[in-house]
């Protein structure tokens, strides 16, 4: 008898367990869509959003969720172009809604919002709600507050009508996203309430749940609960009338923290749409999953490697253009990235219509490399390394993030064909948060290079990375006076015109003109350009990415089959 | 326990700060539009410029005022975020607690009983095949076959996902974390158990005992376990704190939003509010614990007596 006890134990643990393994129906939300219930669109990021303020977002996670709730005055749309979401139309010079006086420097914009708009709890909104969030904004308190944000005050016309005055000549009043419309009526007592409170104003005001975790909004959805470390259930936002009323019922924002995981969610069924989360590997391994489909979004995030430019060997513009001639970019993005991301030949991507198709292109060749090197003096020793007259060796360590699969892939590429030529190279993995506090920052303290990302926006303004003195930012230290590269007057010269010229082709061409300088120079390594990989399943419709664009920017245009 | 618990917070307010960078570098890195001069305004905004003394003071007088303060990730109050992060891991653990148990007891008892026989082989086997399987491994294994081939679990997530759960739906999202969870207490404790239960069976009181004629039920019951169960008090006692923190691998394949994910969130995020008032909590909770196994050694083995 006792022989068999354990065996019937184990019989109904197990009558227990598939008990509970009833069959699944293909996703959470899809469960309930089958019953014919809400139709719920499943979205999944790896990362929590820090807060759903429209005026607090800083990563993308957050920008991502809230563009299901949030619309703004101009946004981007799935053509990368703005347009105008709350407004009547783009300011231009051409309607006079854009003003610019050359003389004083300063300009006007004036905009017209769309009449008869309305927030989540029915109240309309106005050009006051405009005028509020610049009032939040220009508060030193502020959270982002910038003595810099070129906007200087906004003017009330009338309930639909602002004029925002500049205080300089600002080339993309019609691209700017920075300025937000938030319900006065709602959020100004609380925003007196934080203040008087004493302490922090900005921190007493975000910690109100109406402020950072349930706010009050204009867009198509609006937050229903928010269970921390699982996910956010946004519903219907009854008084929507930005856009056409959404097809879809809700979503269920979901947080998902292992890649693996989430990518194993996305090929069962269970997420609908995942934008920028998983790897390129990660998506490659969809083709099992027929009902997913991979997308592959360029974006403009530059790949590159930041190098030790005030000291030798690196301060010499051939060593650079040599270990750039050593790398077979072309071969690494087919054999990592199954020739999705491309080399980058210049800081403005080849799609754009600034880039510059004549600028020096650094083709894999390492004779041409060799060449370079002994130009700049170095050539291969008894052990076939290279090193100065003096026999010190020409040593270019890499410094990347340490746990980044794809970095250090790179990394040891990068280093392989280097030392095939004769350079003497080592990897080294740091975490992100060494990397971007004392390794490259405060001051840099780095040898060689150090492999990370850029992200850059549309606009193409060089003046905050390229020109020495700028913030450009933060690596500063890196492009100190005495340097060549800093102290290229025809770059300034150019930078100069660039922010002065408010025609765009001729700006264009200023552009062209500087990358060519830019490329000779290369005060960074250029890479690759990086594209961003979403996931959607078939079942949805109707999603449109974009690089500039948020991602549920045209969310009730999406449907659920 | 005051003292200790007193060093143990400066320990690791010491430490968080030690550690290199904050959340703004990495804001800094990746926003262009993000200027120094607005980086230095939050950092001032948080008291990040402060020194560590000061920041260390100003969060051990709230505590003292009973209030944890507010969350940077989840601006919420940290009051109001531990009871449900906690509640959920306890299900999790406390699930897998009793699983392990339930199953670990009877067998390292039968296999003990039943030495080299084809079972005690087949779950010695099974036993090593917990210890060694990696959590994270064996989790996605479980995914790809309950969720992805069969579409029978979901792959992960809080039963919170599917409004209004009910004790099945809830069940479902559990079964595999749970598992996986258990795996290797289960098998530890099984190998605790049977090699405890092998040490006492060969005593001379479990021979006595057979020698009055009692029972072979009545001997391992009331003479052989009670003694093997000696060694596994402390095991069990001491891993009750381990059951509060949580299972960082766990919660994390699974998306279960417990104490493990919790606390690695708010190390990565340097979220100290929350770093703090759990590691308080754990520091609490370890001494507690080291106590409580010491007093039931007294009720287990009568031969320990405080005086």
């Amino acid at each position: 008898m006792k022989r068999y006890s354990i065996a019937v134990f184990f019989f109904i643990f197990g009558l227990a367990i598939t008990g509970c393994a009833a069959p699944m129906a293909p996703a959470d939300g899809a469960m309930e869509m089958e019953e014919a219930g809400p139709k719920v669109l499943v979205v999944a990021s790896s990362q929590e959003p820090e807060n759903l303020f429209i005026m607090w977002g800083s990563t993308r996670t957050g920008s991502d969720a809230m563009s299901f709730m949030w619309r703004k005055p101009i946004a981007f749309n799935g053509d990368n172009q703005p347009f105008a979401e709350i407004l009547e139309a783009l300011p231009s010079q051409e309607d006079g809604t854009w003003v610019v006086d050359e003389e004083a420097g300063t300009m006007e914009v004036t905009y017209k919002l769309r009449q008869g708009l309305k927030w989540a709890d029915g109240e309309e909104i106005t050009a006051d709600d405009l005028a509020f969030a610049f009032e939040i904004y220009s508060d030193p308190d502020y959270i982002y507050y910038s003595e810099s944000f070129p906007v200087k005050s906004i003017e009330v016309v009338d309930d639909y009508t602002a004029i925002l005055h500049y205080g300089q000549i600002n080339l993309f009043p019609e691209q700017e996203v920075r300025t937000h419309i938030i319900p006065e009526h709602f959020y100004r007592p609380l925003w007196e309430e934080a203040k008087a409170k004493g302490g922090n104003p900005w921190e007493n005001f975000g910690n109100i749940e109406e402020v950072s975790i349930k706010p009050l909004v204009n867009g198509p959805f609006q937050v229903a609960e928010w269970v921390p470390g699982s996910h956010i259930r946004m519903v219907r936002n009854p008084h929507f009338n930005i856009g056409p009323a959404p097809k879809i019922d809700e979503v269920l924002y979901r947080i998902i923290p292992d890649l693996n995981s989430l990518s194993v969610s996305v090929a069962s069924g269970q997420v609908h749409l995942t934008d920028g989360w998983l790897s390129l590997e990660q998506a490659a391994s969809m083709d099992s999953a027929p009902e997913v489909d991979p997308i592959f979004v360029p974006a403009l995030w530059l790949e590159h490697a930041t190098i030790q430019i005030n000291r030798p060997p690196l301060n010499d513009k051939r060593v650079r253009q040599a270990m750039l001639h050593a790398v077979d970019r072309e071969a690494i993005n087919e054999a990592l990235f199954k020739g999705q991301q491309p080399p980058a030949h210049s800081w403005i991507n080849s799609a754009h219509p600034a880039y510059n198709p004549n600028v020096p292109v650094y083709h894999y060749d390492p004779e041409r490399a060799l060449e370079l090197l002994a130009e700049a003096g170095y050539t291969p020793n008894a052990n076939g390394q290279l090193a100065d007259g003096d026999g010190n060796l020409l040593e270019i360590p890499i410094t990347t993030i340490a746990g980044d699969r794809t970095r250090e892939q790179v990394a040891a590429l990068i280093q392989a064909q280097w030392q095939e030529i004769g350079i003497t190279s080592e990897v080294n993995p740091v975490s992100a948060r060494l990397l971007f506090s004392e390794t490259l920052f405060d001051p840099p303290n780095f040898e060689g290079i150090a492999i990370w990302r850029w992200v850059f926006n549309a606009k193409v303004e060089p003046r905050s990375w390229w020109y020495p003195g700028q913030p450009a930012a933060t690596l500063d230290q890196l492009f100190a006076e005495g340097n060549p590269w800093a102290e290229n007057e025809r770059n300034k010269e150019l930078i100069d015109m660039i922010d002065a010229e408010l025609d765009q082709e001729k700006r264009y061409a200023l552009l062209q003109e500087q990358q060519i300088i830019w490329a000779e120079e290369l005060p960074v390594l250029p890479i690759y350009w990086h594209v961003r990989v979403a996931t959607v399943n078939t079942a949805l419709q109707g999603y449109q990415p974009a690089d500039q664009a948020m991602v549920g920017w045209n969310v009730e245009e999406w449907g659920l089959e | 326990m005051i003292p200790t618990v007193f060093i143990i917070t400066v320990a690791v307010f010491w430490m968080l700060k030690l550690a290199p960078g904050d959340p703004l570098d990495l804001l800094l890195a990746g926003n262009p539009d993000m200027s120094p001069e607005q980086v230095a305004h939050i950092k001032r905004l948080y008291g990040y410029d402060r020194p560590i003394y000061e920041q260390y003071g100003r969060w051990l007088l709230q505590v003292a005022q009973g209030n944890l303060g507010y969350s940077r990730i989840y601006h919420r109050p940290v009051t109001s975020i531990l009871p449900d992060r906690l509640w959920n891991t306890l299900i999790l653990t406390g699930l897998s607690l009793v699983l392990s148990l339930l199953v670990a007891i009877p067998i390292g008892i039968y296999t003990a009983l039943r030495q080299y026989s084809i079972l005690d082989y087949l779950f010695s086997f099974l036993a090593f095949f917990g210890i060694a399987m990696p959590v994270f491994w064996f989790g996605l294994i479980l995914i790809l076959i309950f969720s992805v081939q069969l579409q029978w679990l979901p792959p992960g997530g809080h039963y919170s996902l599917e409004q209004g759960a009910g004790f099945f739906t809830a069940t479902r999202y559990m079964v595999m974390p749970v598992l996986v969870l258990s795996l290797f207490s289960m098998a530890s404790w099984m190998r605790y158990m049977r090699s405890g239960m092998l040490e006492v069976i060969h005593e001379d009181y479990v021979r006595t005992a057979r020698a009055k004629g009692l029972a072979e039920s009545m001997v391992i019951i009331r003479h052989a376990l009670k003694n093997a169960l000696i060694p596994m008090v402390t095991l069990i006692a001491l891993s009750i704190p381990g059951l509060i923190s949580g299972a960082v691998l766990t919660e994390t394949i699974f998306s279960w939003p417990g104490m493990g994910r919790l606390i690695y969130d708010s190390l990565i995020n340097n979220d100290f509010n929350i770093a703090m008032a759990v590691f308080l909590i754990f520091a609490l909770l370890v001494a507690l614990f080291n106590l409580a196994a010491d007093l039931l050694y007294a009720f287990v083995d009568p031969r320990v007596v405080y005086t």
